[in-house]
Formats: structure tokens, sequence, C-alpha cells
């Protein structure tokens, strides 16, 4: 009763309402936050776990890096070494952050601070490690209390056991013992040198460890799972060039990036200088690229086939849809961006395939590209002379029924099938936003061209479409993310008959954990194609990000 | 530490495999009074199967003694309960009783939650006494019992619905291509009338899709089957295997067979009269007697075995689908063992036989045309079809009731598909298909 | 205070390029109005067919007619019963007439039961996250606003199974402490919940509360106003647009959705209306495509209505996400 007032007073003051203002944010995030814990990030990291494991239905045994090697061959091995290094470098860029961070310190005694984020980065992963011995263990009390009647008691009791089963527990206990010596350390910090840097220092070191920890496990998983591997490969008689393949495709990937680097300082130079570094550069995408195509086959000789044709036909996807998808919805758009009537009409009109069920439009477009005579698709064909085709029953591709030769040979028609349909679908959404994008550009622009004289579509080309290229650029990386994880509208117009010739990867991946109820592949295949999307993202970001003009 | 880490996932992997100990059961002393069955089953509605069978468990529910309710849910076909079974079998929400074929049956017991039927078959309290087993035809009934390792003889399923995979021949457009007016004797004979159809104006021909089982007829008329039980591993580059895809991809090139698109085009287009032959189950006829009907076609046509391969001899391809008793408490599979009981009666199987056409599982009941009630298929073609089962002449096949067979299943359509779309041939196909099938076996059926 | 409407002038809007003059465009813009219609005819065609196929006999979908002869009113019906989308037993009394018991079930049912729930589970959530985000200060902001974002990327097939799992261990919890009817699998909280963090919808509304005039806020606090009555007694009645494009989103959303639930759902009692149409289309008779075309037609019917009374605030919304990248 008598802290009552002292409480109130506390909260008065600046600091008091601070911690208000943090507390009540928590509070607003707390639901977003629980729900995005349990549904963004958590699966990802226990998807990482599954795949580690052979896994079907229920888990079975630890395999280490098998289900990746399955999935790439050797290039699995030499992701993973990628992986490890690009986070041993993000750590000991942290590092170097930390360093300047201290530099900069006004306090003499900020090792203490640092000690105590050690600590508590250690103490994380002690945490990360009980959690993850915990998980496969709790996952499993569903199944055990399968035959019983579901009680409160009954599930505590097992929650209990689980928390108690051997390996858990010493996990636990090492994970307290860490998260004590981390809040004494944190504790005695702030208590004994206590400065404004206090917080930064020791997140940052945190941070720091966590991550240099992270990486050195990677590391030293990638490595003892390459050398089993080597053994395994020496005992039946054959070598596994592992080491040197990622030597020569990281030197290939190291020389044509370096080769980019100086062909963008080359072409900016003048004369002789010029000359040179565009020689240079050349040479050296050359060389890079010969390592490629020398070691890459051999990396993936052992891959899973259908996952590297889920890929291709995924590009082929991309490709066919992407591209036209957004140069029709610009059109439209700039069409709809005139003086016209009707234009909410029109815009509302084109919107409506995206909005609706992809099982109720799929039925329309199954009949429009059905085989038969009266196919829509065919009588249209039949007006132009051509002979009735197959359409999504049609494995053959285009290359095969035009009579060109095999490195032509393109998507199959039942691909492309499904590319229409898919086209046909995002074109609106695309419009819509490209007239939202138009908008934004200003009238007097156009007003100052037109009095300079420049016609229609020099207008476009040099005025509308540099500053519409913020709008391109997040379309297209929503387009292209999107190709990569399409999934209903293909899993719903393929057919028996045209067997893998529309399997982009998800549907490949998909097939493995319904069909095959391989989970732990299923989930090593999923993380392949994550990493492609961020590397992907990142690559677009690069270089279509830098050729964005943001006015 | 990292060591630590890796050491400790390593340590765990044992500990992650969770038996499912069952044991001996005994259902003696259990009561079933009182419990809810659900049932999950694949006839769809407005069906006369749907409708017996809603029938049958009326009468279960009004009529036992213990105050037992079945519960019915049509779950689509085979396909779509196989994927609702997975997400069940993880959640535990599992029916009581489900319809399936002994491979996908396997493959959930080998994950622990099938009921082995025959501890309740031979119960002395519950069980069928044995004078009365002596009734059941168990040449079908086997079908479910599986002899391999890890099962060692346990029932997982009881055939409740047997059919064939017959062959249809319309006889007046065979006569008018200029053949004898009978179906063709032969595989070889069978391709010729084909071809013919094929290069007529007026009809196509065979209608062929890239469907498992319907590979699997063909591969058995040629003698062949795609697993070999002495060797205990797939034979799919076998002789008789790779002669069956050359088949359907030879008729393809020369215009004997055409791929249909839409389920059951093929007997649809069979019964307009546009096709001589057809295959398909033989709890298709009902459809084809009604679409033919439809379509005023007034042609005559029959239902046989597959014509084998010279020097082979008609074949038969039997499907048994069956219900396979799902574990829940001991009171609740007493319960669905009763119903499954109930439907073995001589009552209810001359009722689901007349009215569904399918064969019973009893030896001691006739079905007689006043118990043919079903109106859609005239009791002619029923007998017709019987008598397929009765030939003692006409090689029986079944495919493997294994775990593995529903992923590889799965596999070759695609590769029949590759092969008729001349992408590779057929022998190095199947050769390919065979090693990923002998790996699905080493996983699957272990 | 700001109206509705001024805050959304200050969104950007479609400016005109400058008029041309009327002797000019005759041509050019019959052209535009050419491909400004075709545009059309390809977007709504196939449901313009899908309609009048609906009415179709059999025969004459299977012979792709344009028009049906008869206007077969009964494939409704047929449909609507043989695909289970909506049954009503209304039980009055027999002599008084009097309503004793309503029970509805059905597909259609369902999807509206789902989509009531996600919805306004999504708003409850993301609302005051967004808020958060936007206009409060607290430790560790931008890194929980990024690391929210980045689950944006995550493809759906790397979450399935640890969802499927999820959501079963969360349903045995939640069943032992509520019995039977806390179930998540095969129940409302297993469709729903997963749904409710939307980041895309805490991304829009955040972006929205940003433009809210600092000075509101100033005026609030001066008055003694916290932020959760700031929130609810200032912001919202200001954000009717986005919260109407979270409404739209989320209904076609869960209007749409198809594998998840195909996943968890394994009776009629919860099964949304995509699966049921899915189920109607694959199932195991020989397909009657007129009445695939009525059940297609029911399906989308609602989505449409919902569509044309709130297309303006929907579309400027998602334009907005667009622009903004």
């Amino acid at each position: 009763m008598v802290a009552l007032p002292t409480l109130a007073r506390a909260l008065g003051t600046r600091r008091g309402r601070l911690l208000i203002e943090n507390l009540t944010a928590y509070l607003f995030l707390a639901p977003a936050g629980l729900l995005i814990l349990l549904f963004g990030i958590f699966p990802v990291a226990f998807a990482f776990f599954v795949s580690l494991h052979r896994w079907r239905r229920f888990p079975d045994e630890y395999v280490g890096l098998a289900n990746y090697e399955k999935a790439l061959g050797n290039l699995g091995y030499i992701l993973f070494f990628w992986l490890a290094l690009i986070a041993l470098v993000g750590a000991a860029r942290m590092g170097r952050r930390l360093r300047t961070l201290l530099r900069n310190s006004s306090d003499h005694r900020g090792f203490a601070n640092i000690a105590a984020g050690v600590a508590a980065g250690y103490a994380a992963l002690l945490a990360i490690d009980w959690f993850f011995k915990l998980t496969p263990v709790i996952m499993l009390i569903p199944r055990q209390v399968r035959r019983q009647n579901t009680t409160l008691s009954l599930f505590m009791e097992k929650l209990g056991e689980s928390f108690t089963a051997p390996d858990v527990y010493a996990a636990g206990n090492l994970m307290l013992a860490g998260l004590l010596l981390a809040v004494l350390a944190i504790a005695l910090a702030l208590w004994r040198v206590r400065s404004v840097d206090s917080g930064p220092l020791i997140a940052f070191s945190a941070a720091t460890t966590g991550i240099a920890g992270g990486s050195v496990f990677l590391l030293q998983l990638t490595i003892a799972e390459t050398q089993a591997a080597i053994a395994a490969a020496r005992d039946t008689g054959e070598a596994l060039p592992i080491w040197s393949q990622l030597v020569f495709i990281s030197a290939g990937i190291a020389l044509i990036a370096a080769a980019w680097l100086i062909f963008r300082r080359g072409i900016r130079a003048y004369e002789n200088r010029r000359f040179v570094l565009l020689l240079v550069s050349g040479l050296m995408l050359a060389a890079g690229g010969y390592l490629l195509m020398a070691e890459a086959p051999a990396a993936l000789a052992a891959a899973d086939d259908d996952l590297l044709h889920g890929f291709w036909i995924t590009i082929m996807y991309a490709m066919g849809t992407v591209p036209v998808q957004l140069s029709i919805g610009l059109l439209l758009a700039y069409l709809l961006f005139q003086p016209i009537r009707f234009r909410a009409f029109f815009r509302m009109v084109y919107f409506i395939p995206y909005i609706t069920p992809f099982v109720a439009t799929s039925i329309v477009f199954r009949i429009i590209f059905d085989a038969g005579q009266h196919a829509p698709a065919n009588r249209i064909l039949s007006i132009a002379g051509i002979e009735p085709q197959r359409w999504i029953l049609e494995r053959s591709t285009i290359g095969d029924l035009l009579g060109l030769p095999d490195f032509l040979a393109g998507p199959s028609l039942a691909l492309i099938v499904i590319m229409i349909y898919s086209t046909w679908t995002y074109i609106g959404y695309d419009a819509v936003i490209f007239l939202a994008g138009l908008g934004n550009i200003p009238g007097e622009l156009y007003e100052a061209a037109r009095i300079d004289g420049a016609s229609g579509w020099r207008i476009f080309r040099h005025i509308t479409l540099p500053l519409l290229s913020p709008t391109v650029f997040f379309l297209s990386l929503v387009a292209i993310i999107g190709t990569f994880q399409a999934f209903t509208q293909i899993w719903i117009l393929r057919t028996g008959a045209v067997g893998n010739k529309v399997n982009t990867a998800s549907v490949y991946i998909f097939d493995e954990l319904q069909n095959s109820n391989r989970y732990g592949y299923a989930s090593s295949m999923a993380f392949v194609l994550f990493a492609l999307i961020l590397l992907m993202t990142l690559f677009q970001n690069r270089v279509m990000g830098r050729r964005v003009f943001y006015g | 530490m990292t060591r630590i880490l890796l050491v400790f996932l390593l340590a765990l992997a044992p500990g992650l495999s969770l038996v499912q100990a069952q044991g001996d059961m005994s259902y003696e002393g259990v009561d079933p009074s009182g419990q809810t069955v659900v049932y999950w089953h694949q006839y769809s509605d407005d069906s006369s199967q749907a409708e017996t069978m809603a029938a049958l468990v009326e009468d279960f529910n009004s009529s036992n003694e213990y105050g037992i309710t079945v519960e019915t849910i049509h779950q689509g076909s085979y396909g779509p309960i196989e994927d609702l079974m997975n997400t069940a079998i993880l959640s535990g929400e599992l029916p009581n009783l489900v319809a399936g074929y002994a491979n996908a049956v396997a493959g959930w017991a080998n994950e622990g939650v099938v009921v082995d039927i025959n501890l309740l078959l031979n119960s002395p309290e519950w069980g069928i006494p044995p004078e009365e087993q002596a009734n059941l035809n168990f040449n079908l009934l086997n079908v479910n019992q599986l002899d391999f390792p890890p099962f060692y003889g346990m029932r997982v399923a009881w055939a409740n619905q047997n059919s064939l995979h017959v062959f249809y021949t319309n006889l007046d457009i065979v006569e008018a291509l200029g053949f004898e007016r009978r179906p063709p004797a032969t595989l070889e004979e069978f391709e010729e009338i084909a071809c013919a159809a094929g290069a007529s104006d007026m009809y196509q021909g065979y209608p062929l899709d890239t469907g498992t089982s319907h590979f699997e007829s063909f591969v058995a008329a040629h003698g062949g089957a795609i697993f070999d039980g002495a060797s205990d591993s797939y034979i799919f580059e076998s002789a008789e295997v790779v002669a069956a895809l050359e088949l359907f991809t030879r008729m393809l090139d020369n215009n004997c067979a055409y791929l249909y698109a839409e389920r059951f085009q093929n007997t649809g287009d069979f019964a307009i009269g546009l096709t001589p032959f057809a295959a398909g189950s033989s709890a298709g006829i009902p459809f084809i007697t009604w679409d033919a009907a439809t379509a005023e076609m007034t042609d005559e046509w029959v239902v046989t075995a597959f014509p084998g391969a010279e020097g082979v001899g008609d074949i038969i391809q039997l499907f048994v689908p069956s219900q396979a008793i799902l574990t829940g408490t001991p009171e609740a599979e007493l319960a669905t063992w009763l119903f499954v009981k109930y439907l073995a009666g001589k009552d209810a199987q001359l009722a689901w036989s007349g009215a569904t056409g399918y064969f019973s599982i009893r030896t001691d009941i006739q079905v007689t045309e006043a118990d043919f009630t079903e109106p859609r298929m005239p009791f002619a073609r029923f007998v017709e079809v019987s008598g397929i089962l009765g030939d003692d002449s006409i090689s029986v096949y079944s495919s493997p009731g294994l775990p593995s067979y529903s992923a590889v299943r799965g596999l070759v359509p695609n590769v029949i598909a590759e092969v008729i779309n001349g992408d590779a041939t057929a022998a190095d196909a199947l050769a390919e298909l065979n090693v990923e099938a002998a790996e699905l076996h080493d996983e699957l059926d272990a | 205070m700001a109206s509705d409407a001024e805050i959304l002038s200050a969104a950007p809007n479609h400016r005109q390029p400058v008029e041309t003059s009327r002797k000019e465009i005759s041509w050019s813009r019959i052209g535009i109005y050419a491909v400004l219609f075709a545009g059309v005819v390809i977007a709504i065609g196939p449901f313009l067919w899908m309609i009048s196929a609906s009415f179709m006999t059999l025969s004459e979908v299977n012979l792709t007619r344009l028009l049906p002869e008869n206007l077969l009113w009964e494939n409704y019906a047929t449909a609507l019963r043989r695909a289970n989308f909506l049954n009503i037993e209304i039980t009055t009394h027999p002599q008084t007439g009097v309503l004793q018991s309503l029970s509805i079930s059905g597909y259609i049912w369902n999807s509206v039961r789902i989509t009531l729930i996600s919805v306004l589970g999504s708003l409850a959530v993301c609302i005051p996250a967004a808020y958060a985000f936007a206009r409060m200060n607290f430790i560790g902001r931008n890194f929980l606003f990024a690391l929210f974002l980045s689950t944006m990327m995550i493809p759906g097939i790397v979450m399935l199974i640890p969802h499927l799992l999820t959501v079963i261990w969360l349903g045995r919890l939640s069943e032992s402490l509520f019995g039977p009817a806390g179930a998540w699998f095969n129940n409302w909280p297993a469709l729903t919940i997963p749904f409710f963090a939307s980041v895309f919808n805490i991304f829009l509304l955040r972006q929205f509360f940003l433009q809210i005039p600092a000075d509101l806020w100033e005026a609030a606090r001066i008055d003694g106003a916290g932020h959760p009555r700031f929130l609810i007694s200032v912001v919202l009645p200001l954000s009717k647009a986005p919260i109407m494009t979270i409404v739209t989103l989320g209904f076609i959303g869960s209007w749409n959705a198809l594998m998840w639930p195909l996943l968890v759902t394994i009776n009629d009692e919860w099964r949304p209306i995509a699966v049921g149409l899915s189920n109607f289309v694959t199932a195991d008779t020989p397909g009657d495509l007129n009445l695939q075309m009525a059940a297609s037609v029911i399906t989308v019917i609602p989505i449409l209505v919902l569509y044309f009374l709130a297309q303006k605030q929907f579309t400027e919304g998602i334009a907005q996400t667009g622009i903004r990248g």
C-alpha cells in the first residue's frame, strides 16, 4: 500500500513514461509477435531440424546433410560451406563494428560489457541447443496420447516427461547455468561500469557470439559430414572430390564476381585503362565460366534429376510469365491513364481474375484448352487452318511441335497453358499497381515535355518509364518470387498425361511430401528453394535496384 | 561447444523413434456398448453403393444389441482418402473404419494405426466361429493378409467390394471392321482390330491412359508382373513390362490408340459407340449401360477378361478395395469389428452384392435375379462378370500389397508418358524406374 | 480533426496528363478503347461463359456452345444439393408454426464462419501491432519490424510440415484444457489462427498510420488520452479505407484457401467452400460439367459481390502497397 504513491511518482517521471510506452508497445505487439514466432519463425528452425533427419510422417534417424546431398549431390556440401563462411564473415564484420564501438566508447572498462554480452550470446546458443532437443520430444506427445482420452493431467505428465528426458534434461541444466551466468554478468556490468554505451556493447557482443557460434557449428557439421561422405566413398573404392570441387567452384564464382566489378570500373574509365580493364574482366569471366562449366556438372552428378528438372521448369515458367504479364499490365495501365471514360469500370473488371479462386476459374480453362475438337482453343486454331492440339494434355514442347532443333525445345504445351492461365490471373493486379505508379508522376513533367514538342512514344520512353522504374522493380520482384512459390495454379491444372513436364520445384516438393511422405527430404529441398529465392532477391536488389530511378 | 551440440544431436536420434507396441491384444471381456464408429468411405453420393451402404448402416444402427452407432462420411475417391489419412495419422484424429487398398493399408499399418483383424476374426467371444469361416471366400480375403515382414501374417483389412478390371468389346463395331463377331482372342488380334478402327472414318482406336492399374493389366496380359515375390523386388525391367509399354507406344504411334483426357472418358467413348474396345473396373458397368442408353447406342457389347498375348491365355486383374479397422480404444475397435462382421453376414452380403454388383465374400450365397436390384445394370451383365471370376482357366493378377506400391504407383504414369512421347525408350525408362522403385522398396517396406 | 477524405487525399491520386484537343483524338482513342475492351473480354469472358454454361445441358457444355438453348435453373438446385454447399433445416412446430430449430450446414456456411473469425481475429491482432510500429517508440522496434517483414519471404512449402505439427500439438494442449471443443485440428482454430498475424496487413496498416498527422496525437495527449484511447477513438475512425482493404483481402484469402484447409480438415463440419468445390469437381462420378459450372458460379458470387461493394478502397489499398514497395 505504501508502495503505490512511490510507484505513481516513479511512473510520472520521463523515465517512467518511457517505461510505460515500452510496456504498452510490447503489449500491443504481443499477440502478433507470439503468432509470428509460432507460425513464422519457429517453423523455419523446425523445418531445418526436420531436414537433417530421415523423417517419414514421424521422425526417424539423424542423417546430417544426407538429404541435401540427395537433392543437390556434392553441391549440397559446398552450399553449406558457403553458408558457414557467410555467417563467419558476418560475425567478423560485427566483431569489427564492436571494436570501433569499443574504441569510441568513453568508458575504459567496456570489456566488462563485452564479457557480459559474450556470456549472454553463449547462453542463447545453449538455449537454442536445448530447444532443438526439447522440440522433437514435445512434438511426439500427440502421438503418445493417441489411444487415450486427452486430459490436462495426462498432457502435463507427458510434458513433464519430455522436460526430464535425459538429453533434454542435461541440455536444460546447461542452459539454465548459462542463463544464470549471463544474467549475473549483465547485472554486474550494468552495476559496476554502467555507461551510455553499455546497451549497444552488450547487444552487439551477444549477437556476435551467437552468430560466430552458429557459423562454427555449421562449419564443423559440414566438415564432419564431408569427411564422412569421402570416407564412405573411399570404402567402395571411389574418389569423392568434394574439396577440389569446392575450391574450383568457389574460385569460378569469385572470378565472375570480380570480372563484373572490374567491368563496371572499366566502362567508366578512359582510353587505355579502359581497354586493359575490359580485357582483364573478359579473361576473368572466361576463366570463371570455364571453371564452373567444368566442375558444376560433376558436383551436381549425384543430384536429384527431378529436382533439377523442377528448377528448369520453374525458370521457364518465370521467363514465360513475368515479362508478358508485366508488359501487358503496363500497356493496359498506360491506356487507362489516358483521358478516357469508364476508367473505374475497366480497372474493376481487370482485377476480377486476381480475386477469384483457382478452383473455379481452372475449370473453365480446362474446357478452353481441352484436347477435343470442340475446345474453344482448338476452334480458334481451326479458323487459322491449324490442326487441333492437345493443350493441357500435351507433353511435347513447342519446339517439337514446330519442328525446331532440340536446344530450342522450350516448355511443353501444357506448361504454356498454365503460363497463360497464370498470366491471365495476375495482369489485373499489375495493371492496378502500374496505374497507381503512373499517378505518382508529376503532371508538370509531361507538360514541359509537350511544350518541348516531344511525341507520345518519346514521352513514354524518356519520362514515364524511368519514373515508373520503382514500380517495375517492385512488381518484377514480387512476380519472380511468386513464380518460384507458385503452386496451386499448377497443381490444379496438371494432368497425369503430361507427367512431370509441368512440375515446378514446389510442385515436386509437395509430391514428395504428400505421396512419398518423405518429410525430411522434402524439407531439405524446400530450403534449397528458399536459398534460391533469397539469392535472387539479393541479386535483383543489387543489379536492378541500382538502375532504378528514385527521382 | 559446437562439438557437444553435434554429439548431442547424434545421440538424440535413437530416442526419436517411438515404437507403437500393440502386443497381444485381447478383446475378451471388452464392452462395445454405446460406441460410435466413424467410417470413411468412397461411395459417391447418389450411387447405388452409397444408398445400399446407408441402408445397411441404418439397419445395423437400429438392430445391434450394443447400441453402436455407425456414422459414414464420404471422403472422395481413394486418392483423397490416402491424403486425408496422412494428416489423420499425424494428428491422431483417425476414423474407426476406412476404405483403402491393401498397399495403402500396409503403409498405415507400418505407422501402427491398423488393427490386426485376425485378432478379432478368431476371438472366441467376438469372432466368426471356424465352421462359419468355412463359408468365407479366403481367396478374396487373403489379399489383405500380409505374409511378409514386418507384418508376419497380419490381416490389415477386410475385403468388401471386389471388382475386376474387365475388357469391353463392341461386337457390332468389330464386325463392321471386317473381323469375326467375337472379342479378340489374343493381344495381337486386339491390336489389329484397334488399328483397323483407328484407320476407319467412323471409329477411333483403343482409348488409352497412363494409369498404373491399366498398365498392369497389360503387363499381366504379356504374362508378367511388376513385382516378383520370390526375389522380393520390383521387376520393371523385365521383358513383359517392356513389351507392354512398347505395345502402348506402337499403338499410339500407328493411330491404333488415343490418349483420353477426362476421367472415365474411355468407357464414355465406348458407350457412345466410338471405340470397339475399352477397359475399366467392372464397377463401371452401370455407367456404361446408362451412357449407352442416353446416347441411344444399340450395338451389342460384351464383358470379358483381358486377352493375353500369344501363348499366355486370358488374364483378369482383381481389385480388392477393403476396409481397415484403425486403432482407437479397444471398445471402439471391437465395435467397428462388430459392424464389419455384420456386413459379412448372409443377409447383408446378399443385399450388398445384389444392389451393387460386387462379388460376395461368402461362398454360400447365390445372387438371383430377384435379389438383384441395381437398376442401372442388367442382371445378365452381373452373371457375365461373375462368370469371369468363376472361370479357372483365367489367370488372376493383383497388384502388390506393399506400402511402397503407393509411391511406385505414382511414378509409373510419368514413365509411361515419357516413353509414349518419345523422350526415352521403354527399356531405358523402365530400367530407371526400377532403380527408383527398388529404392522406395528398401525405404518403405522395411 | 482531419476527415477521412482529407487523409485519403494525402495519398497519391491519379493525376491526369494534359488534356489533348478534341480533333486529334478520334483514331487513337478508338484504338485505346478497342484494346481496353479486348482486355475486358479476356478478363471476364471465362466468367461469362461459366455463367452461360451453368444453365446448359451436359451435351451443350461438351460441345462448348456459347449460349444455352433453355435456361436450366435446376442445375443450381442440383449443384447446391449434390455439392453440399448449403443445407438449411428449419423445423417449425406442427400446429403453431413457431420456429423450433434452425440448423445451417454446408461449405458456404463453413466458409462464412471461417472468414468472419479470421478477418476479425486478424484485425484484432494486426491493428495494435501496426499501431505500435507506426506511432510508438520502444527498444528493438526496427529490429522487430525487419524480423516480421523477413518472414514474408519464406516459401510456404518450407512451413507446411512444421505448421501442421504445431497445429496438432497446440490442439492437443488446448483439448486437454478445454475438452473436445478446444480441438484445433479439423476445427476453426487450425483454419484461422495461423493467419491472424498477417505481416502484409501489419505493413499496410502501418503505412497508413504513419500518415496520420502528429498534431492529432499531441492534441489527444494534452486531453489526457493514452495510446489505447487514441488508437480507438481517433486512429480507427480515420482508417476505414485500409481496414476495408484488409477485410476484403482477408475475405478473399480465406474464401479461396485450398491447400491448407485440405490438410487440416477431415470432415464436412468445417471444410470451406474451395475444398468443397474441389471435392465436387474431382468426385468419383463422371464429370457433370454443367453442374460443376453452377457450383463454380455459386462459389464466385460472394467474392464478386464483396468486391463490387469494396472495390474503390480495395484497389486503392492494393495500389498503395505497390508504390511503396
